[in-house]
């Protein structure tokens, strides 16, 4: 099967081509050279249209415990929101928390063709997988939670060398599939269960004795050393706290240059000045960010309107729990691993807090110079659902938009934040760094996220419309792995991702203190623990793509 | 005019359950009998005509009876605000659900969530009725917030569950968790009560002619006997009922307990001295 697609406009930042007019041939899949002599199965006119990567969402909540527990509370998120069956499509319901096949159907609609669920927990993992495995279309992985858990936190009370760490951390992400490893409230869940409330980056846990920044510390070098290219994937201290800022700044200054990713910074760029007693720590947090080049964030954009929280992080979350619209909640334990919380939440145009978030968001992308190194989300569903997005791509690329909208905000808010006075507006080259070429690079893809040839054909193909919303609703045309699933705006066909993992080396020795860990404390035995490759391709259905680690690392064997 | 009345055929017998929430004096005002037939009723996974499932006559549709009912049949009453619904036979799920007023008579049992989230109107069921009578959907914080429900028979498990207002009076007996999760409202029993009465009662008043033979919780703070105005008042209420209340002898002498202590404790169980 070879395709063409002929005299689209190529943003591929991976190659540094803005705007240039190519053609582009798809071969099994795969982008290849021009070929020489060869008919075309299929030629497509895409002269005009603007032709990117498919969008990688690094950080989206579409698998895992919590997703299933938002589910099941709220019923009035299903039922406002019903997707009826069609010949192609299967029904679904949801709008803050959708059913996975509609999550599939949805994302691929918008020309994403991956995303990544940040918080699989381990002793989860299994069951997060299948629920991905479940959602059609797009490729995914996950980064697998640690940090609370208790076998870490043993290993670092008791002071074991961080080879013994890596081994850990090797031997976790290899058998739960991960692709990244990521720490929520470092240690903070785990202190949760000792009855603490709070806890900053140098407060000890009280009956383990360790720090979040010493967690942050072991985990960042684990990442690194293991040659794992996704840096550790952190979710801060303080989430949401005002005045959290300098926790934040804190954090980045204080993990000694390792590559680290601070997500939804939005949550944790908050001060305490002004009548409200909560203001903006956008321009201080985003400098932080500008000179600390070890540093990425995606931002946990805002967007008002009726949503769901879902976190690991029990202790926040319990906090949270008077502001819970409609007014139900669940925090739990999970295990020796960590714990979560979900609440509905109503992000509210007319309330003070709620419209300076929106603004610190949009600031925080608008003074972060590098868009290499920030990334487009909303925590779906934590800000607001990923089907916002097209609407954030306005926000960002429409100044006059954004000042609209911006307008009709809480007075007092307007009156907070300098947003107002920022001109800078994305270009569609930007956008193509921070949802493909950057995505790609940030989570470890060595073969999504761009055109170049070798790359997978995931592809989609826009229409240059003025109105930036409906030109990231509706592509003209998505390519997913070379075949055409969206024609536009709607899906024509349904295809099955792969599941994006690395394996980092271990030494097997680890097990020999993990297995009677496992028999002593956790529901599964060690060996039903880890899950086989098996499990997710045996039906034909899904498959594991193993991406490559970063050369140079320690354990470069 | 005569009834509109609609008569389950015998033959097919049903095999899925039937959504009658179309088969409302709301929906049916200005239909001809033409039009009724021609309703498309959700059944499974498919929908069938009205008029192949039922056997259509009488043209009243603020007097709608259905005749020769099935536990199949539910929805019934659905969102209605008006008008006379009278079932001839047992009757499904969900009847009464979302009522806002108008009246429903069942000759018959009804199935789970009879009244579920009524607001308004009445509902009187010559029979028994299944769990979660005036309750919450699943996973919605309110149950009814209106209305009453008059039981002859005896009601199932969790009658009441998250009930918010209106009015619930059994003349047997009371299921399991009876007034558990109440958020307020009145629940009375002239029969017996089965286990764990009014657990996670938040407000509102369980009224018992007779001494629970499963005993009162002990998250329920004995308040000691009261002479209670306000109860001859409630009884003088229910004389215009077609009920065996109407025929309660009036009382104002109680013993008064106060709960769920495990939660904000401002419910009470009022049982007749
Ligand atoms: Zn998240």
């Amino acid at each position: 099967m070879l395709m063409k697609l002929t005299g689209g406009k190529i943003y591929d930042p991976a190659h540094g081509i803005d705007g240039e007019v190519r053609d582009i041939y798809v071969r099994d899949g795969r982008i290849v050279e021009r070929p020489t002599d060869v008919k075309f199965d299929q030629e497509i006119d895409v002269r005009g249209k603007v032709v990117m990567a498919g969008a990688i969402d690094m950080h989206t909540h579409i698998g895992g415990g919590k997703v299933n527990i938002a589910r099941t509370m709220l019923p009035e998120d299903h039922a406002a929101d019903v997707v009826a069956r069609t010949e192609l499509m299967r029904s679904g319901c949801g709008h803050a928390a959708p059913s996975t096949l509609t999550a599939g159907y949805r994302y691929a609609e918008m020309g994403y063709t991956a995303g990544f669920e940040p918080a699989i927990l381990p002793i989860n993992a299994r069951q997060a997988h299948m629920e991905m495995h479940d959602t059609p279309i797009i490729d995914k992985g996950g980064y697998v939670m640690l940090g609370s858990d208790d076998f870490l936190l043993r290993m670092m009370a008791a002071n074991n060398d961080q080879e013994a760490i890596n081994n850990y951390v090797a031997w976790t992400m290899n058998h739960s599939h991960a692709i990244g490893v990521k720490v929520v409230n470092p240690g903070g869940i785990n202190a949760f269960k000792f009855n603490q409330r709070k806890l900053d980056l140098d407060e000890k846990n009280h009956y383990y004795g360790v720090t979040p920044r010493e967690i942050l510390l072991r985990l960042a070098r684990a990442v690194k050393e293991l040659g794992v290219p996704h840096p550790l994937h952190v979710h801060g201290c303080n989430l949401g706290v005002p005045g959290n800022l300098d926790t934040t700044i804190n954090t980045m200054e204080g993990i000694e240059g390792l590559p680290m990713h601070m997500t939804h910074i939005q949550f944790h760029s908050y001060g305490t000045e002004g009548d409200f007693k909560f203001s903006s720590g956008s321009a201080q947090i985003a400098e932080q960010i500008n000179k600390h080049k070890n540093i990425t964030v995606d931002v946990g954009q805002i967007l008002f309107g009726q949503t769901v929280t879902a976190s690991g992080d029990n202790m926040r979350q319990h906090a949270a729990h008077p502001h819970a619209h409609p007014n139900k909640w669940v925090c739990m334990d999970i295990e020796c691993d960590a714990g979560c919380g979900v609440l509905p939440f109503k992000y509210k145009d007319q309330s003070y807090v709620n419209a300076l978030q929106w603004m610190i968001g949009l600031e925080t992308f608008l003074m972060v110079d590098d868009p290499w190194r920030v990334f487009l989300t909303t925590d779906h569903p934590n800000g607001a659902p990923f089907t916002s997005y097209p609407h954030l791509i306005k926000l960002l690329m429409d100044k006059t938009f954004r000042n609209d909208v911006l307008s009709q905000l809480h007075p007092e808010a307007q009156k907070a934040s300098h947003l107002a006075s920022l001109d800078r507006e994305y270009t569609l080259y930007e956008i193509a760094i921070m949802t493909r070429a950057g995505a790609a690079k940030l989570v470890g893809l060595a073969d999504r996220g761009h055109l170049g040839v070798g790359g997978a054909a995931d592809i989609t193909v826009y229409t240059d419309n003025p109105d930036r919303e409906k030109m990231f609703t509706t592509p003209d045309y998505v390519f997913k792995d070379g075949n055409m699933v969206v024609k536009d705006g709607h899906l024509i066909d349904v295809t099955w991702g792969t599941t994006h993992v690395v394996k980092p080396n271990y030494d097997i020795s680890i097990e020999k203190q993990l297995k009677p860990y496992f028999d002593r404390y956790h529901t599964q035995k060690m060996g039903n623990f880890k899950i086989s490759d098996d499990e997710i391709s045996d039906d034909g259905r899904g498959s594991i793509t193993v991406q490559p680690l970063l050369l140079g690392a320690k354990y470069d064997y | 005019m005569s009834a509109l009345t609609f008569t389950l055929k015998t033959a097919p017998a049903l095999v899925q359950r039937i959504d009658c929430s179309a088969l409302t004096s709301d929906a049916l005002a200005e239909k001809s009998l033409k039009d009724i037939a021609e309703i498309e009723l959700q059944t499974g996974n498919t929908t069938v005509r009205a008029d192949s499932v039922f056997d259509i006559s009488g043209d009243d549709v603020n007097n709608i009876v259905f005749v020769n009912s099935s536990d199949k049949l539910d929805f019934v009453g659905h969102s209605m605000t008006t008008g006379k619904i009278t079932v001839e036979g047992n009757v499904g799920a969900y009847t009464g659900i979302f009522m806002d007023g108008g009246n429903i008579e069942v000759n018959g049992d009804t199935g789970i969530y009879t009244a579920c989230e009524m607001k308004s109107g009445q509902i009187k069921i010559n029979g028994n009725t299944g769990d979660f009578v005036g309750g919450a959907r699943p996973g919605r914080k309110n149950g009814m917030t209106g209305g009453t429900v008059i039981i002859t028979g005896n009601s199932g498990d969790r009658t009441g569950d998250h009930m918010r207002r209106g009015m619930i009076l059994i003349e047997g007996n009371a299921g399991d968790y009876c007034a558990a999760r109440m958020v307020s409202g009145t629940i009375a029993v002239l029969g017996d009560t089965g286990a764990h009465l009014a657990y996670a009662m938040k407000r509102g008043t369980v009224l018992l002619t007779q001494t629970p033979s499963r005993g009162i919780s002990a998250n329920f703070n004995d308040c000691g006997s009261h002479t209670l105005a306000f109860l001859p008042l409630l009884f003088a209420s229910f004389a215009k009922l077609d009920s065996k209340f109407a025929q309660v002898e009036s009382f104002s002498r109680v013993q008064r307990y106060a709960g769920d202590l495990a939660g904000i404790g401002m419910g009470e169980i009022l049982v007749k001295i």
